[in-house]
């Protein structure tokens, strides 16, 4: 999959979005993953969720995905499949199913698409 | 006759493609304006399918719905439109649109007595874009809405959930007779007495996954001039033009539409339907099954053919099926000695499969509240099966106050559904 088929991937994500994906596939920096993370979740929540719609909340790493910021299983889900399409991952249920706060799915993105990310560039080197 | 519960037509909401309001489907049915334009699929040029009923302000340009358009007067919740087709955009608009036009509000219908009753063939697009996604990944991964998104039944998954109905909810897959279903099933709900309400919904998509299917069964017509390509009843006509869009239509209960003063366009005062048991594709030669769903329908509603002022007919501009519908109105009709007036909308709308129902009942209710028939628009030479019916050739009939109509639709497998409308005098 080429850069550009990547970052189309997030058309539609909140704003912000391609900027922090391009620059995490470039650099493979964890800050930029961290801020990719934060908008996917924005983008998935449903709108019951002020997260969803007031951008000046902050979402940060000790929340708890469900209670505090609002996702619903099939939003998770849907955010598991972004991941896996984007990044080209395969995410097992169980996998999952540990993550409980927002800085676990940092954690857990940044374990799983690291190697990932440093793999394709060594490839592509 | 036993007094038995009354429906009435409450709202209307279009998003077809001869107009986006009740305003803009009334002009265009009386100025026999068609709504169909030139179309490209595939970016092939070489298709000979070259007219379509398109989808006016609304734009789907990918499978994501981050591309989608809809026009700014509607409002849909972001996760809500990523679990829909394109055709349930289009029906989620037009459910708002007829809610406004019925003055109801969205509170007003989530308290168990309105039901929704829904009618689509699903999203063969989308349908096609998550399979493939399937096999590109060795059925490894999918996408999650992949399912709800796309099979038949996606616009009742959608519709019930996002307008949080609690009553009776349902989906109807009959083809072209599926939302002439979901209204009679309707009606049954609230004479039954349970439910006060039905939103009864028809909706398509219509991209290349809708129409070219069609073209392979030999269907369509290859016509390229979007003025004449639908020629319903006339001795030139050489196949459908395939449409999309929703279409919404609001029965309610006499006592409840009474109590909060609701306009209302007319009553549905019965239905019938019956099975030509006869071809898969094809309705029967001499359109038996339509006749008898034509006979029940009146039955049902108390009428002889002699009360009836007009009939929609579903004839789509198929040399077969125009022909059968011709046979069967003139065995319920002139050999009774009945003459009403017959014309089929689709010369201007194209045909939009399940969506064809519902869509031209709401025509026949704007036609009962608003005083005219629509025209037989195209209609130069009528086919000899039409003899001894009466057809307002290329005009509408705008100073004649119909009393009782008939809509008929039928469906593959010989699905034969008319529905029985009357003024409320």
């Amino acid at each position: 999959m080429s850069i550009e088929a990547q970052l189309d991937k997030v058309n539609g994500f909140p704003e912000g979005s391609r900027e922090a994906l391009q620059e995490y596939l470039e650099t493979g920096k964890r800050e930029a993953l961290d801020r990719l993370v934060v908008h996917a979740i924005r983008h998935y929540l449903p709108s019951t969720s002020q997260y969803k719609t007031d951008h000046s909340l902050a979402i940060t790493p000790d929340m708890q995905i469900v209670a505090d910021v609002g996702m619903d299983s099939l939003s998770m889900m849907e955010l598991v499949f972004f991941m896996e399409d984007v990044f080209d991952v395969q995410i097992e249920a169980t996998e999952m199913q540990e993550i409980k706060t927002i800085g676990q799915l940092m954690d857990f993105a940044d374990n799983r698409l690291g190697p990932k990310l440093k793999a394709s560039a060594s490839g592509a080197a | 006759m036993s007094s038995r519960r009354r429906v009435f037509i409450t709202g209307l909401g279009f998003i077809c493609s001869i107009g986006n309001s009740s305003e803009e489907v009334s002009d265009s049915l009386r100025n026999l304006r068609p709504g169909l334009e030139r179309v490209t699929f595939f970016d092939n040029p070489d298709l000979r399918v070259k007219v379509a009923g398109t989808v006016k302000e609304f734009s789907t340009p990918s499978h994501s719905v981050a591309d989608w358009k809809y026009p700014a007067r509607y409002t849909i919740k972001p996760e809500t439109l990523r679990g829909m087709a394109p055709h349930v955009m289009y029906a989620h608009c037009a459910v708002q649109q007829a809610l406004a036009d019925s003055g109801l509000s969205p509170d007003d219908i989530t308290n168990g007595d309105t039901g929704m009753f829904c009618a689509s063939a699903g999203s063969a697009s989308l349908m096609g874009h998550h399979i493939a996604q399937l096999h590109a990944k060795r059925g490894g991964r999918g996408d999650p809405m992949g399912i709800v998104r796309s099979i038949a039944g996606t616009l009742n998954f959608n519709l019930t959930t996002s307008f949080r109905i609690s009553g009776a909810s349902c989906g109807f897959v009959t083809a072209c007779a599926s939302s002439s279903h979901a209204m009679g099933y309707g009606f049954d709900e609230i004479v039954l007495g349970r439910q006060k309400r039905m939103i009864i919904v028809g909706a398509e998509d219509l991209n290349a996954e809708s129409v070219l299917p069609f073209d392979s069964m030999r269907a369509l017509t290859h016509r390229d001039d979007p003025m004449t390509a639908s020629r319903p009843f006339d001795v030139s006509r050489d196949g459908f033009v395939s449409s999309g869009g929703a279409t919404v239509l609001i029965l309610e209960e006499e006592a409840e539409a009474t109590r909060r003063g609701a306009k209302i366009y007319g009553e549905m005062t019965g239905w019938g339907q019956a099975s030509d048991g006869y071809n898969v594709a094809i309705s029967h030669p001499q359109g038996e099954g339509l006749r008898l769903a034509m006979e029940k329908a009146l039955a049902s509603a108390g009428l002889k053919p002699g009360d009836v002022d007009y009939v929609n007919a579903h004839a789509t501009s198929t040399p077969p099926g125009d022909r059968s519908e011709a046979h069967a109105l003139n065995a319920v009709f002139t050999k009774a000695g009945a003459t009403p007036w017959v014309s089929s909308t689709k010369a201007l709308t194209g045909h939009p499969l399940s969506m064809a129902g519902v869509m031209e009942a709401a025509f026949c209710s704007l036609a009962l509240h608003e005083r005219f028939i629509p025209g037989a628009a195209n209609l130069e030479n009528p086919d000899p099966a039409c003899e001894g019916l009466r057809i307002p050739i290329k005009a509408s009939i705008l100073d004649y106050a119909p009393g009782v109509i008939l809509s008929n639709s039928s469906g593959f497998g010989g699905a034969n559904v008319s529905i029985a409308l009357a003024a409320l005098r």
